[in-house]
């Protein structure tokens, strides 16, 4: 018997798409939608760009009248209902915005609700003044260089795209069984639980950094004073001040991304940070600047900028930086008082078994 | 107009395209708008990574119908937009030249020329060769793939189920479905 399998495909419309976005679609929306990713092509890409600007298909004109856009509906009847009806929705969102709402899907939960976009923290004046008008959390909660290297999973190559053969390994030992009898196996073997990274990792300063020799050619752009004039040793005094030059240059990326976990090492999360926003200023996916910025985030105490970072991390085809990152969202979110998300996420850890899946289940069992 | 409006909405894409070549007709390119535009703006929010760069574009895009659509002939609309958006973003990137956005006019480049637009070729097969075809699968693809697709489990779900993670349940059930095809279409190939 012969069946047709590929049936008609009707791509998801801007309603459910913005239901999903918001995190309110039904469970039949979430599925259109997931199938339309899953088979790749026009509506995987599509997401990809409305998932990183969730707010944005709300700035797009909903209709295309005469070969023109125009954002109302056709008719002088449907004018006069426009601005009522305007100012009913302004009202419901600044309604449901007041409730603590719970975090549902995973894809929105980092961005939804979350008052900064990447548009914003890239802003590069303001963001570099609001770094430097932040103050560090305290002490004992930061995350400081020392606890980022010991609680930084042991990592491995992984090929999870190779096709046919099982290669991508298990992130955990099978757990071998328990003899009841004798104390000597009353205590589980220790497993060493590894991450993976499906493409070229590094260490600088004993940390993690994905290897981007491959991928970036060009420098990166720095602005240096340069001191001119005769110094003031040599100098007869007679010369009123030093003339100050400005210069441009570009320094590797290598070199440069060398400075900022220079800076980390040191726990200077200030100027590590604004260094790595200029990293995503020349590569705005580039993920050592995301994961360790984040990281720089949760010290100044902008748990939502650093949600926003460690998103990045998870949500990408690269996977070097997803478990870590995972684990330091839901501290965010624990910061955040977003208890309902951060137990979402930290069950999903412990479903993982992976090198945080202890971590998680104590922190679940603090939460409850 | 209202009636007329209506009628269109049932139209299959290339029933529209087809009936704008013939009448010229805007409305057309609006319900193709109401289709689509949303997918042409989320492509190229990817690649311009700037709203209003990117809302732009789709303006720019769908007002070109209006002439493109006389001009080409067009078999499957919906892969012939996506590659009309592409290319539209391949053009900025270029005239932008920003930093950082090698990578994106490279991807772009590359789609463009290798051509890789959605298959939309249907394969007739049996459900016995696709039962038969998904158990030679690995596990973890093969699990994926059935909790997805045949117990119709969302992403979520089935990583909460498997305990992989969102980025290796879509892993698994892309390099599956491929496999599956790569499997199908050798069955299928006829004798020569």
């Amino acid at each position: 018997m012969k069946n047709q399998t590929n049936k008609p495909h009707t791509p998801p419309n801007r309603e459910e798409i913005q239901a999903f976005l918001k995190g309110t679609a039904d469970k039949n929306i979430v599925r259109k939608i997931e199938e339309s990713i899953s088979d790749g092509g026009f509506e995987a890409e599509a997401m990809e760009g409305l998932v990183s600007d969730p707010e944005a298909l709300n700035l797009l004109p909903e209709q295309l009248t005469n070969g023109k856009l125009n954002s109302t509906g056709s008719g002088s009847v449907y004018k006069w209902l426009f601005w009522p009806t305007l100012a009913i929705a302004v009202i419901a969102v600044i309604v449901s915005l007041n409730h603590n709402r719970e975090y549902t899907t995973p894809i929105v939960a980092g961005t939804k609700e979350m008052k900064p976009n990447m548009e914003e923290v890239l802003n590069a004046e303001a963001e570099q003044q609001n770094i430097e008008n932040a103050i560090l959390i305290d002490e004992t909660e930061q995350i400081t260089y020392a606890k980022t290297k010991a609680d930084q999973p042991k990592t491995i190559i992984a090929s999870p795209e190779k096709s046919m053969e099982p290669t991508q390994e298990k992130t955990s030992d099978p757990v071998k069984p328990i003899d009841p009898i004798g104390p000597e196996n009353l205590v589980p073997e220790k497993e060493e639980k590894v991450a993976h990274s499906n493409v070229k990792f590094t260490y600088m300063n004993d940390l993690k950094v994905i290897d981007y020799s491959d991928l970036y050619t060009a420098g990166i752009k720095k602005t240096e004073i340069v001191l001119t004039g005769t110094p003031a040793n040599v100098g007869d005094g007679s010369t009123a001040s030093t003339e100050n030059e400005m210069r441009t240059v570009f320094i590797p990326y290598e070199k440069f991304l060398m400075e900022c976990m220079e800076s980390f090492s040191k726990n200077q999360f200030k100027s590590a940070l604004k260094n790595y926003l200029i990293i995503l200023q020349h590569y705005p996916d580039d993920l050592n600047a995301h994961f360790y910025g984040g990281l720089c985030y949760y010290n100044l105490g902008k748990f939502d900028k650093a949600v926003l970072f460690f998103d990045k991390c998870i949500y990408n085809a690269y996977s070097t930086f997803e478990e870590e990152a995972e684990w330091y969202k839901a501290l965010c979110l624990i910061k955040l008082s977003k208890d309902a998300g951060a137990k979402e996420l930290l069950q999903r850890i412990l479903l993982r078994k992976g090198f945080y899946a202890s971590r998680a289940e104590k922190t679940l069992s603090e939460l409850k | 107009m209202f009636f007329r409006k209506k009628t269109y909405q049932d139209f299959t894409d290339e029933s529209l395209v087809h009936q704008f070549s013939q009448s010229g007709d805007p409305d057309i390119v609006g319900v193709l708008y109401q289709r689509y535009a949303h997918l042409v703006f989320g492509v190229c929010l990817k690649y311009l990574r700037n709203r209003d760069d990117s809302r732009d574009a789709v303006i720019a895009i769908f007002e070109r119908l209006l002439t493109n659509l006389k001009d080409h002939k067009i078999e499957n609309f919906k892969s012939w937009l996506h590659s009309v958006s592409r290319n539209h973003c391949l053009m900025i990137l270029r005239k932008l030249n920003r930093p950082g956005t090698e990578k994106d006019i490279e991807t772009l480049e590359h789609y463009l020329a290798s051509d890789e637009t959605e298959n939309t070729e249907s394969i007739e097969l049996s459900i016995v060769q696709l039962e038969k075809a998904i158990t030679r699968l690995n596990a973890d693809q093969r699990v994926c793939i059935e909790l997805f697709y045949i117990q119709e489990k969302s992403y979520q779900e089935v990583a909460a189920q498997t305990g992989f993670s969102l980025i290796s349940v879509k892993s698994h059930i892309q390099n599956g479905k491929r496999n599956l095809k790569n499997m199908l279409q050798s069955h299928e190939k006829p004798n020569q």
